[in-house]
């Protein structure tokens, strides 16, 4: 299994970038960018292999998880609880997470400058504003464009349960496009034959002989491409790694470690997967806008997270997977300190929290720092961009290389923002 | 046919009389293959096979070719030119050959070679999928190849351009071009973009001209469900620059989105950040979102909802309570879908940028409206009546035929359709293109779009008469770059909505009968007048919403394909189409638009609808996963398809997987195909079919057009 971790089939991934960047770029750019990848160092910082992005979608509320107050004006349904770190406290709704704030650092002067869910999200994945003329990659595309793609059967990038909105590979294209997961049980969709696997063969071998004649009059790339694509996909079918997808694997003490519901389902495939050597996993929540009655919505998702992450971050460090393996936790804004008139908190992107673990971040740490009623950035002041930044620098890329677009925009990991260098160890 | 044109051949020579006008070339006797002699003047010819003459007494006749005697053949067809060049009548099928003859010029001078003619096989395949969308059905290939007319592919044309499915196609192409979504506006809008889908539909329909329909969408007013065409504008809602850019980029073939932020790098002088702002304040004063001061009964929203809050508290209800809360809140919604249109007001809102770095003008100033010229081509600018407002200015100039790329984008787009690649690439900016293969048929090309008046129709009927089109696909690659001689279509992979609606045809036999969503009722009910709704109104059109939701959830329990966005969205569907596994079969131009992440469509790379050019046509292994063990070819194998019934209505087993192979590559097997075929159904008759239908849609013979 180790070999997967750190080995970059070169004879694939050369034969891959030739593919990609003549589908991408058109072939006569060709020498040029093959030569430039290849010299592509790994120009970032962190020493992550691996990152499981945790996205709560809807807006999670700063003030009910990573920065609690005790100001009763804001407070709500929360309580600080002290972490296993000294003088630190996380939220009470956050029991499990709280013993192990050690491996964890918070950065509590998150900005994002909308409002809005679609277009927030969007900047969360991409660190950039969405525009009417152009798809932003997500940073699993980056990952893969930049440093090659890891392995002949799987994909770099996964992403479970995040549904219609994900901007994927962008501009980048459908070689660099996350494999999507609707429902981490399941596993990769399709992945099954429906016959035996005797019958699988012979059918292939009826199609190829049908499709002989037509294959060898349209001996064209874009043919061979699909040709090869078949293949791929019946060796990724037969091999081991496929079982990367497939959770039923772990046995039921894990299982129950990080829960029943889809997203601890969902976090225990990202373990699973990184440990295959998938580079990028996001895994989505939803469920944090939470305009009404915040105290019961708090104490669901707040046990869900609790569970889920907590158990991850021990799998993972139990497995030594931690040390290269970011793990964060993004959502789109906070949420207001004042509590509504239907008990709830509205949408607040002046200041929010979001959390960063494993591949060599320190744990343990609190960078910047909100105000004492939980509404403006007091100290320290990280934005989306900034944050977008951080996760890509984590994962050990090259946050101030341009990429161009096909029609010659020039983009960069995170629109240009700082990664917050200081929280790496 | 022949009958006919044969007696009134034989009765003209009876009954003309030798003393037509003085004898220029074209009117002569001409002689039948049965020496009878008739003095006639040549018209024209009608394609390739027919000529039109006409009588002495002024009328026109239409007959084959192959009437006249072998000599007289020739002259027809020497004639040609001669008629071809008479303007405005022009028929499709001379304008072919005009086209073809362009081709020609280029081929002697490339010393390239067209391909031989497409075999029926490959022509019935190919022109099903690029005139209508999908394969053709057993019974209408049969219908093909039974047919012995000598004109019989173009009158195929003629007729698929007349079908419902030619309305589907097209639709398909423009829901890219335009990005045509369901919801409209952000979150939680309630706008819906079901009128501009149906709006957009109706234009094709009608075969209303091009310029026309793009002219209605840049200037349209109002709200998205009265003037269905403002759906474009309301589409880039607070990105009037975006929207620009993508307009000049769609419709005029001008990429110029880098202007936006900076001077274009190479082209410095023609497309400054400066004349991009010039050139967006056409539309400057154009709003897109009423504000408060567009009312003059007050601020709406505040107005309603206190009304409505009156009647709560008057009925006993209160109005903190839970419930009533949510339902204010879509009553927000509903206020705030009613004051998102489109509308001109006095005021140049736009301004240059705060950053904005050059010396001619400084940040924040406001630019006159003023229209980009393009290096190397006749300008037009057409004058401001005084009725007109700036984006009507803007509209005519760009939709003019007057305009230098209008119609040359148009034209270069449909072209592109027919051959997988343009005349010049990239289509959307053909001012600088990687390849521009032949400038003087793309010349051409733009004026016969301005001769039919944007008949797109008329225009693509033409391009499939071509010879160039009926010939056999380039089997040689097509280096990206290189000019292309066009000595056939090039191999093309079906777009996502071709393979889509060819299962469909498949599944269904004729797709076509499905009808998907209207949105009438949706849209009646959030419609409100916000000057004058009273809270009375607002309480029983919240009712009515509320009722609608209830309504559409019980008929939306078919839920689409893979999809977790189940929630009863506002397409309702009014006939109920097929479903099977939860997946809707229907045609992808009927569908949620687009459809929804993990669809079949989307996998195979159905445009996100989010920016123009979103298709794909690349591979992934998702892709190849789905269509070896997923359901739509799982459910080909069920006694339910089309080309299960295929199969059952052929006795003998020869007969069955010809049946096989005509319903699925549209083409007959080889003694090969056959021989394993047989051999396959011998070992184990039972599944044996279901293993033929799974290799043949796994084969790229099947997702190629060649």
């Amino acid at each position: 299994m180790k070999k997967y971790l750190n080995s970059l089939d070169e004879l694939s991934r050369r034969r891959f970038v030739e593919r990609s960047a003549k589908s991408l770029l058109g072939v006569s750019l060709l020498p040029a960018i093959g030569t430039a990848r290849a010299q592509s160092q790994k120009a970032g910082g962190g020493k992550g292999k691996s990152l499981i992005f945790l996205y709560m979608s809807g807006g999670m509320s700063h003030l009910d998880t990573f920065d609690p107050k005790t100001n009763a004006e804001v407070k709500g349904p929360t309580t600080p609880l002290k972490t296993n770190v000294p003088g630190i406290s996380i939220s009470n709704h956050l029991p499990k997470l709280a013993k192990q704030m050690d491996k964890m650092a918070i950065i509590r002067s998150m900005n994002s400058v909308t409002g809005v869910h679609g277009n927030g999200s969007y900047v969360a994945r991409t660190g950039y504003r969405p525009r009417a003329t152009i798809v932003h990659p997500c940073l699993g595309a980056y990952g893969q464009y930049l440093e090659g793609r890891r392995n002949a059967n799987l994909p770099d990038s996964v992403v479970i349960g995040t549904g219609g909105g994900h901007p994927g590979a962008g501009f980048m294209g459908a070689k660099f496009k996350p494999v999507p997961i609707n429902d981490p049980e399941s596993g990769l969709q399709n992945s099954r034959a429906r016959t035996s696997e005797s019958k699988f063969d012979e059918r292939l071998t009826i199609s190829n002989s049908f499709d002989s004649a037509f294959r060898e009059r349209f001996d064209h790339l874009k043919v061979r491409d699909y040709t090869e694509l078949y293949e791929e996909t019946v060796s990724l079918m037969r091999s081991e790694d496929l079982e990367a997808f497939d959770i039923s694997k772990e046995d039921s003490k894990t299982r129950a470690n990080y829960g029943e519901d889809r997203f601890a389902k969902g976090c225990l495939l990202a373990r699973r997967l990184v440990e295959h050597g998938v580079r990028y996993v996001e895994v989505e929540a939803g469920g944090w806008d939470m305009h009404y009655y915040i105290g019961e919505g708090i104490a669901g998702r707040g046990a869900m997270l609790d569970q889920a992450v907590s158990a991850l971050l021990k799998d993972l460090d139990s497995k030594g997977l931690l040390e290269t393996t970011v793990v964060a936790i993004g959502t789109e804004f906070g949420r207001t300190p004042r509590i509504n008139a239907n008990d709830g908190r509205d949408h607040h992107p002046r200041v929010f929290s979001t959390m960063l673990a494993g591949g060599g971040i320190t744990g343990g740490a609190v960078w910047g720092a909100s105000d004492d009623k939980g509404y403006a950035v007091a100290k320290d002041q990280v934005t989306i961009q900034d944050f977008v930044a951080t996760l890509g620098y984590g994962l050990g890329l090259d946050t101030e290389k341009t990429i161009f677009s096909p029609s010659g925009r020039p983009f960069t990991i995170g629109d240009k923002g700082k990664p917050v260098t200081q929280i790496f160890g | 046919m022949k009958v006919l044109s044969l007696v009134i051949l034989a009765f003209l020579s009876l009954c003309i009389c030798r003393s037509l006008p003085a004898q220029s070339q074209n009117v002569r006797m001409w002689k039948n293959k049965d020496g009878k002699e008739v003095m006639m003047q040549f018209v024209r010819m009608d394609g390739e096979t027919h000529c039109i003459m006409k009588t002495k007494d002024n009328r026109e006749h239409r007959f084959p070719l192959e009437l006249l005697a072998e000599q007289d053949r020739k002259i027809a067809l020497a004639m040609r030119p001669l008629a071809a060049a008479t303007g405005k009548d022009r028929s499709s099928a001379d304008t072919a050959l005009l086209i073809d003859r362009i081709m020609n010029e280029n081929w002697v001078k490339t010393r390239s070679q067209p391909n031989e003619p497409a075999s029926d096989e490959e022509f019935v395949r190919r022109i099903y999928l690029d005139a209508v969308g999908r394969i053709p059905n057993l019974g209408e290939i049969r219908a093909f190849f039974e047919n012995d007319s000598p004109n019989k592919r173009n009158e195929l044309i003629d007729v698929l351009m007349e079908s419902e499915g030619y309305k589907s196609h097209l639709y398909n192409y423009f829901g890219d071009m335009f990005r045509i979504t369901d919801k409209i506006g952000d979150g939680g809008s309630l706008v819906r973009g079901v009128s501009f889908m149906e709006w957009v539909k109706k234009c094709i329909d009608e075969n209303r001209p091009y310029n026309e329909m793009v002219y209605e969408m840049l200037t349209a007013s109002g709200k998205a469900w009265e003037t269905p065409a403002t759906g474009y504008l309301l589409r880039d809602s607070g990105m009037t620059l975006d929207n620009l850019a993508n307009t000049v980029s769609i419709f005029l073939g001008t990429e110029i989105a880098c202007a936006q932020c900076h001077d274009h790098p190479f082209y410095d002088d023609t497309w400054t950040q400066a004349k991009f702002y010039e050139m967006a304040s056409f539309f400057g004063s154009t709003v897109t979102q009423l504000g408060p001061g567009e009312f003059k009964n007050g601020e709406p929203l505040k107005r309603i909802r206190n009304e409505v809050v009156d009647i709560i508290k008057a009925n006993g209800g209160d109005p903190e309570d839970f419930n009533t809360q949510r339902l204010m809140r879509t009553l927000g919604r509903m206020i705030a879908a009613n004051r998102f249109q489109v509308k001109d007001v006095e005021k140049n809102r736009i301004k240059l940028p705060h950053d904005y770095k050059y010396e001619d003008h400084a940040p924040g100033d406001v630019l006159a409206p003023k229209f980009i010229e393009w290096p190397d081509e006749r300008n037009f600018n057409p004058r401001k009546d005084k009725e007109m407002n700036d984006r009507q200015h803007f509209a005519t100039w760009a939709t003019s035929r007057e305009n230098p790329m209008f119609a040359k984008v148009i034209a270069n787009r449909m072209w592109q359709r027919a051959f997988g690649i343009g005349v010049v690439e990239p289509v959307d900016n053909l001012f600088a293109p990687s390849m521009d293969s032949n400038p003087k048929l793309l010349a051409f090309l733009a004026d016969e779009i301005r001769r039919t008046n944007f008949d797109l129709k008329a225009f693509q009927r033409t391009i499939f008469y071509t010879k160039a089109y009926q010939s056999k696909a380039n089997t040689t690659e097509y280096e990206p770059g290189t000019n292309y001689a066009f000595q056939g279509p090039l191999l093309k992979r079906m777009t996502a909505e071709q393979l889509w609606d060819s299962f469909m045809t498949l599944q269904l036999g004729d797709p076509d009968k499905y009808r998907g969503a209207t949105g009438e009722l949706y849209e009646r009910v959030i419609d409100m007048e916000l000057d004058k709704t009273t809270g009375k109104t607002a309480v029983q059109k919240l009712t009515a919403y509320q009722n609608m939701g209830q309504t559409m959830k019980k008929l939306n329990d078919a839920k689409m394909e893979d999809s977790e966005e189940g929630e009863g969205s506002a397409m309702s569907m009014e006939m109920t189409p097929r479903s099977r596994g939860g997946a809707q079969l229907l045609r992808a131009s009927e569908m949620n638009q687009p459809a929804p992440a993990g669809h079949f469509l989307r996998e195979f790379g159905q445009s996100n609808r989010l920016v123009i050019n979103g298709a794909s046509k690349e591979g992934s292994v998702p892709q190849i996963l789905r269509i070896m063990n997923g359901n739509s070819t799982e459910m080909l194998t069920s006694n339910s398809s089309q080309v299960y019934a295929n199969l059952a209505a052929e006795e003998t087993p020869e007969a069955k997987v010809e049946a096989l192979f005509l319903s699925i590559l549209n083409r007959r097997p080889t003694e090969s195909d056959m021989e394993l075929a047989i051999r396959k159904i011998d070992e184990e008759e039972r599944y044996a079919y279901d293993d033929l239908i799974w290799a043949l849609v796994n084969t790229r013979e099947f997702l190629f057009i060649q």
